[in-house]
């Protein structure tokens, strides 16, 4: 009785341990196609962003902008006498005391 | 064993002996016997499990696929790593194409083969391709590097024996405008010309971006307005470079004319040659900036100090002559300022050979400039150095160096005193210690003299509003043959902004230009390559966040400020 029990443990632990192997083996196949198929996307995602990339410095070469923006800007590069401090504008003082009499009619 | 130890001493003592436990030692004899051949059983039957499960639960490693008959060794993963400018804008990188190639053997017909393809490709010589496709090898080249488009062609003519093998194709979107500096490699991508040969070994191995000191948006101002100056003039060509005062970073550098990285076999020489690296030259009066500050710093001149220029110096058989002669005793400044050569000639002697030489030395005018290029010329010193070769080095002839030396020697007398190794690395000199050739008080005074020139002397034309330029003009006869030739010139201006505080130096030469209506027919520094330094200054400050200062600003004006008049009881030096 004994020997048949033990007999019907062992074999229900194999069939077990059978099913799980033939199991989580097809997992790893399958995981494994997986992973290939990401690393070979990954490669293929970074060559197309190698590309793109030097694409964008093909269209952002200073060279081409400056051409693009002859034609179609009417803006010139900057010269020094443009460039003004914030505290260098004159009208600051009496513009402030106009904005502040101004809120004071509010 | 303990079994078998047993059992033999059983048959030792005596037999048949009786003994009254054997039953029970025969029993557990054999049960002795079963467990170690259980155990043993049990062994190979984990050893087996074992080499099951990791059968199981690894990959088994991909074969690669055989290729039927070519013996081709695909590059691994990782492609040449790419350049980049100081703000990650690419200037190299490495782009996957396919490239043609065939086994003749599996080819069924090499002559309609040949037809096909050169129809496909018109640029392929007939009989080489056949000469090709009849040969016996499994493996030729057809074309390198074709468009999806071309493959595409390829593909549609369904010839077998022709196949594809995965290259890379190195590109540059700045395309002319870094050609010189970054370079260029041969068709299997090995660097043969400027960083990509200097840097081959480590941008074939190491994956990370390589990220070059250089700024792509000044690179293209700078070559944009030499471009400008060398059509004005009709000159031969022209060079430029930009470096940062406080670490040597060589933020531009400009050789025109140029060619296209792409196909470098087809640009001249002249193209393919770098100026502001391996040409040196003899720069003229830019020089006179590095006698004045050895002058001061040695100690054996004043700025008070006076020279006799009424007349042209004689030596030996030399005649050392003033191109707008002032013919007057000049004081210090005004030798820079009106850009005497006499003036210079007696400052270098004051200063005596040996020690003008020194200080020459230590600002690395005799050593070949230690810049990251392959292409980098090494400077033409005299092989006896006497009084005479002094008095000429003085205004800039009889030693030829190239712009790099210039631009970082100019650095070190106006900004800190301290040399910093040129680089065209980003990040490189960061850490990098450099002695000290000039004190500030030499410094000073040779910022000071350096706005001179811009505020009242010979370079007022690179004045750009609001940036406190300084610098200094040099016009130079080229040599030709034994002696110089006063038609031909090299015209540079070397400066500096914004004085009170120097940031960038730039140096603009231009070779050979041609005297026009708008310049009176002058060639001189002043004329062709200072207007070129205004503009690239004007518009490259705001670019670098300099913002524009009131340079009538009594800090500015009257820190900078120097009188060149010569005041009384200045020595009157005279050294013949």
């Amino acid at each position: 009785m004994i020997r048949r029990l033990s007999f019907l443990v062992w074999f229900l632990a194999i069939a077990l341990l059978a099913g799980t192997q033939y199991h989580v083996s097809y997992r790893v196949q399958s995981l494994g196609r997986e992973l290939r198929q990401i690393k070979a996307e990954t490669l293929s995602v970074e060559e197309n962003i190698r590309i793109l990339e030097a694409e964008w410095a093909y269209v952002n070469n200073p060279d081409r902008l400056r051409e693009l923006a002859g034609k179609y800007l009417t803006l010139a590069p900057l010269k020094g006498h443009q460039i003004v401090h914030f505290g260098d504008i004159p009208l600051s003082e009496p513009l402030l005391a106009s904005l502040a009499s101004h809120r004071e009619g509010i | 064993m303990g079994f078998h130890i047993r059992k033999s001493r059983v048959t030792i003592h005596g037999q048949p002996v009786h003994q009254p436990d054997a039953p029970t030692s025969d029993i557990e004899m054999a049960r002795i016997r079963l467990i170690a051949v259980g155990l043993i059983f049990l062994c190979a039957w984990l050893v087996i499990a074992g080499r099951l499960g990791m059968l199981t639960f690894s990959e088994s490693p991909q074969k690669p696929a055989k290729t039927t008959s070519t013996q081709v060794v695909i590059k691994p993963g990782t492609p040449r790593a790419t350049i980049t400018d100081r703000n990650g804008q690419i200037l190299a990188t490495s782009l996957a194409t396919a490239s043609l190639f065939a086994d003749p053997r599996n080819l069924p017909d090499a002559d309609e083969a040949t037809t096909r393809l050169v129809e496909t490709f018109p640029d392929l010589d007939r009989d080489d391709v056949f000469k090709k496709l009849s040969g016996k090898q499994h493996f030729v080249w057809i074309k390198r590097n074709l468009t999806p488009r071309q493959q595409a062609d390829v593909l549609r003519l369904g010839i077998p024996g022709l196949d594809f093998q995965k290259e890379e194709r190195r590109v540059y979107p700045a395309g002319n405008l870094t050609a010189h500096i970054v370079g260029y490699t041969d068709i299997d991508g090995n660097g043969i010309a400027g960083i990509e040969k200097s840097f081959n070994d480590e941008l074939a191995t190491h994956p990370a971006p390589l990220r070059l000191s250089l700024d792509l948006r000044i690179q293209s101002i700078l070559h944009e307005e030499i471009r400008k100056t060398i059509k004005r003039f009709s000159a031969l060509g022209g060079s430029g470079l930009v470096l940062d005062t406080r670490n040597g970073e060589i933020i531009a550098m400009a050789s025109l004319p140029d060619f296209d990285p792409h196909d470098p076999g087809k640009a001249s020489d002249d193209a393919r040659f770098n100026r502001a690296s391996l040409g040196v030259y003899e720069m003229g009066s830019t020089f006179k900036m590095f006698t004045a500050a050895a002058a001061l710093e040695s100690g054996q001149a004043l700025p008070t100090d006076l020279y006799d220029a009424r007349k042209p110096l004689k030596v030996d058989r030399f005649t050392i002559r003033d191109s707008h002669p002032e013919s007057r005793w000049l004081s210090m400044p005004e030798v820079i300022m009106y850009s005497s050569n006499i003036g210079a000639a007696q400052i270098a002697l004051q200063t005596t050979t040996p020690i003008f030489r020194a200080y020459l030395e230590a600002l690395g005018l005799t050593q070949r400039a230690p810049v990251e290029l392959p292409e980098v010329g090494a400077p033409l010193v005299p092989s006896r150095w006497r009084d005479i070769n002094t008095m000429t080095i003085a205004f800039g002839h009889g030693l030829a160096v190239n712009p790099i030396q210039m631009a970082s020697a100019f650095s070190a007398v106006i900004t800190d005193g301290i040399l910093h190794a040129p680089t065209l690395v980003a990040g490189k000199n960061d850490n990098a210690t450099s002695p000290r050739i000039f004190s500030e008080k030499t410094v000073m005074t040779m910022r000071k003299i350096a706005r001179l020139v811009v505020s009242e002397g010979t370079g007022k034309q690179a004045a750009a509003e609001g940036y406190v330029v300084g610098g200094k003009t040099g016009t130079a006869e080229k040599a030709a043959g034994r002696g110089y030739n006063r038609k031909a010139n090299l015209s540079s201006f070397l400066s500096a902004f914004p004085m009170q505080d120097p940031r960038y130096v730039l140096l603009v030469s231009i070779d050979e230009p041609k005297g026009i209506p708008e310049t009176y027919g002058f060639t001189t520094g002043g004329w062709v390559a200072a207007p070129a330094i205004g503009e690239i200054i004007g518009r490259m400050a705001p670019l670098l966040g300099i913002r524009p200062f009131d340079e009538t600003a009594p800090e500015i004006a009257s820190g900078l400020y120097i009188d060149p008049a010569p005041t009384k009881g200045g020595r009157q030096i005279v050294v013949f």
